[in-house]
């Protein structure tokens, strides 16, 4: 993780000019025109093979999934030519060897070879090898078993042990996403993978439910929901469906966020007049008050070591990006560019905080370097979203590398991702009713219960 | 701030244009002396020109007699026709003494749907003080936000927006 974020660390650097000093408010760096691409690996992944002579529609789902990992993993550029990989992939079959020089016209770099077949019952054994395009050599092989239909999973997992074999990366491919999403003209809570596939709708208040966020430790979600008229938090466990009220004050209880431990919450009440931000334990218990302004405090999120937490507040008359200690110490201003900045979120690593940033007329993703926070030197804003649309409230991957977002560039308000040089930007919903606010979590199969 | 001059100009113009009508409205059932609510409501629901259809379940009646008032884009300073409004939707509230009424506060769908959370709660909350401040006891008054979750207007114009910027009534209890 830490090599893979020098990596993005350098893509930024080289892209950037050297960092305005003085008292100016700082500058902003628009790379959404300019974008850097990474260097990216070839490799051609066709249809897996199919014993028993299942649908030939199950071979190519299992290697578009493994593509689309590994492509949006910021490190791959998997051959997109389906039809010229099936017939290759068909002579190979027929003649019982591969073919690297015809390969070879499409990559010089890897050959992804896949078959499926059934295992004991109910049971399939999904088999990959890796070949090194130039030299025939077989450089990496591997075998997931698994229930029939749990196809999607068992490709995640692939395509994340490779991307960690060949790059030393931990992969998104097995995460979650959680976010709002509208069944019966009402906003409810939804959860899907972070590619878009299997969106779940959890909750039916048939109210008003926003702003989730996922625990990064138990298999938990955090909410607000309009179910007894008033906007209250709440938490839920994924695995039950059990819900338990966090707070229920007269007023705003919103817009919550899990400590790095997973045992507290951070979030905003505004029962003594205006929005405040507040920190308890995932019960409820033992509430304290963290700011004592006149103007509102909202969106808190924790920095990943526990030790800061990032919010906004309008205290300068328009709402801008603040940290103080975790105690509620030492807040001070880290945005001065623009008029509206609001709901940052901390990278994983530390490194990074990212924002809704109101740029030139519209909505963008901006980010800070969030390193030694408790200095007092200004921060660029780095601009990661740019052209015509909005693009707000971002949520970072667990690993730190990439973001999803809402954007309405598509007409209507959708879910995005992106990788952290703003390259890579892909919707992965689609839904009539929209998709907002995506918070981005652990795999399930990595919480704790 | 960043509205031009003639947008700034456009809303102003519109949302003194709203409050004119339902103005008008509330002075003829004022005068009618027709209890104001009761039967009022069904009636006045139907021709009332300020009647949002926003509003989530819940309250028991509209109170067509309180107007909704307007906000400018990222305020919540009650503006000098939203105190003409008010001071009626006072004379209503304290003419009807067991009245019990929410105030919700909206806002534009521009802005980040996080901070638009509690500017709406900042809007109703000057919309309560500035009512108890012409003698409305404050605790018949309850706020609630709802963003830009529900606007009146679904348009992208800044026609739609100026209308969606508003404190809404809702007579919970009468």
């Amino acid at each position: 993780m830490r090599k893979a974020f020098t990596l993005a660390a350098t893509l930024l650097a080289l892209a950037l000019p050297l960092p305005a000093r003085g008292a100016d408010p700082g500058a902003v760096h628009d790379l959404s025109a300019s974008r850097v691409e990474a260097k990216t690996i070839g490799i051609a992944i066709p249809p897996f093979d199919l014993a028993g002579g299942d649908p030939q529609k199950l071979g190519e789902a299992a290697a578009r999934i493994v593509a689309f990992d590994l492509k949006f993993s910021g490190h791959f550029a998997p051959t997109t030519n389906m039809e010229f990989m099936r017939s290759a992939h068909e002579r190979d079959r027929k003649r019982q060897a591969i073919d690297f020089a015809e390969w070879g016209t499409l990559t010089q770099n890897f050959l992804m070879k896949g078959s499926l077949e059934e295992a004991a019952r109910g049971q399939m054994t999904m088999r990959v090898t890796v070949y090194n395009v130039k030299n025939g050599q077989q450089t990496y092989t591997n075998r997931y078993t698994g229930n029939v239909g749990k196809l999607r999973e068992m490709a995640h997992l692939c395509a994340d042990d490779l991307l960690k074999r060949i790059v030393n990366e931990d992969g998104v491919a097995r995460t979650r996403i959680a976010f709002v999403g509208k069944s019966g003209g009402r906003k409810e809570l939804f959860l899907m993978d972070y590619d878009g596939a299997g969106v779940r709708q959890v909750t039916q208040d048939k109210s008003l439910v926003l702003f989730p966020s996922l625990n990064p430790v138990y298999n938990q979600v955090l909410f607000t929901t309009y179910l007894h008229k008033n906007p209250d938090l709440y938490r839920l466990d994924l695995a039950t469906g059990a819900r338990y009220p966090i707070s229920r004050k007269l007023g705003l209880n919103t817009t919550g966020d899990f400590s790095p431990d997973g045992k507290k919450v951070v979030f905003s009440l505004s029962y003594r007049g205006n929005s405040e931000i507040y920190v308890a334990g995932i019960d409820g218990s033992g509430l304290k008050k963290l700011t004592h302004d006149l103007s509102i405090e909202t969106a808190p999120c924790w920095s990943p070591d526990g030790k800061y937490i990032a919010y906004t507040s309008d205290r300068p008359g328009v709402p801008q990006i603040y940290v103080m200690t975790a105690n509620g110490e030492n807040p001070r201003r880290l945005t001065f560019q623009g008029n509206w900045n609001d709901a940052p979120t901390w990278a994983s690593t530390g490194d990074w905080i990212a924002f809704s940033s109101l740029q030139g007329g519209r909505y963008n993703i901006g980010m800070i370097d969030a390193r030694q926070i408790g200095d007092d030197r200004r921060r660029d804003v780095i601009q990661l979203t740019g052209g015509t649309a909005n693009s707000e409230s971002p949520s970072f991957s667990p690993n730190g590398r990439h973001l999803t977002f809402m954007s309405n560039r598509s007409g209507t308000r959708q879910v995005y991702l992106m990788n952290l040089n703003g390259a890579n930007v892909t919707q992965v919903t689609t839904l009539p009713g929209g998709g907002y606010t995506p918070a981005w979590g652990m795999p399930e199969a990595d919480l704790r219960r | 701030m960043i509205l031009a001059q003639n947008k700034l100009f456009r809303v102003l113009v519109g949302a003194i244009a709203l409050v004119g009508l339902t103005t008008l409205g509330a002075c003829s059932s004022d005068g009618s002396k027709d209890a104001a609510g009761g039967a009022g409501g069904a009636g006045a629901a139907g021709s009332g020109a300020d009647n949002p259809e926003g509003s989530v379940p819940g309250g028991m009646a509209d109170a067509s007699a309180l107007v909704d008032v307007y906000f400018d884009f990222d305020k919540s300073e009650i503006r000098s026709d939203a105190r003409e409004a008010l001071a009626k939707n006072a004379e209503w509230l304290i003419a009807n003494k067991s009245a019990q009424v929410q105030i919700e506060g909206h806002c534009d769908e521009r802005g980040t749907e996080e901070y638009n959370l509690a500017l709406g709660e900042r809007r109703a909350n000057a919309v309560k003080d500035y009512l108890a401040s012409l003698g409305v006891e404050s605790a018949r008054l309850y706020t609630i936000s709802y963003g830009e979750e529900l606007p009146v207007d679904p348009g992208h114009t800044d026609e739609a927006w100026s209308k969606n910027r508003r404190a809404h009534f809702l007579v919970t209890a009468q």
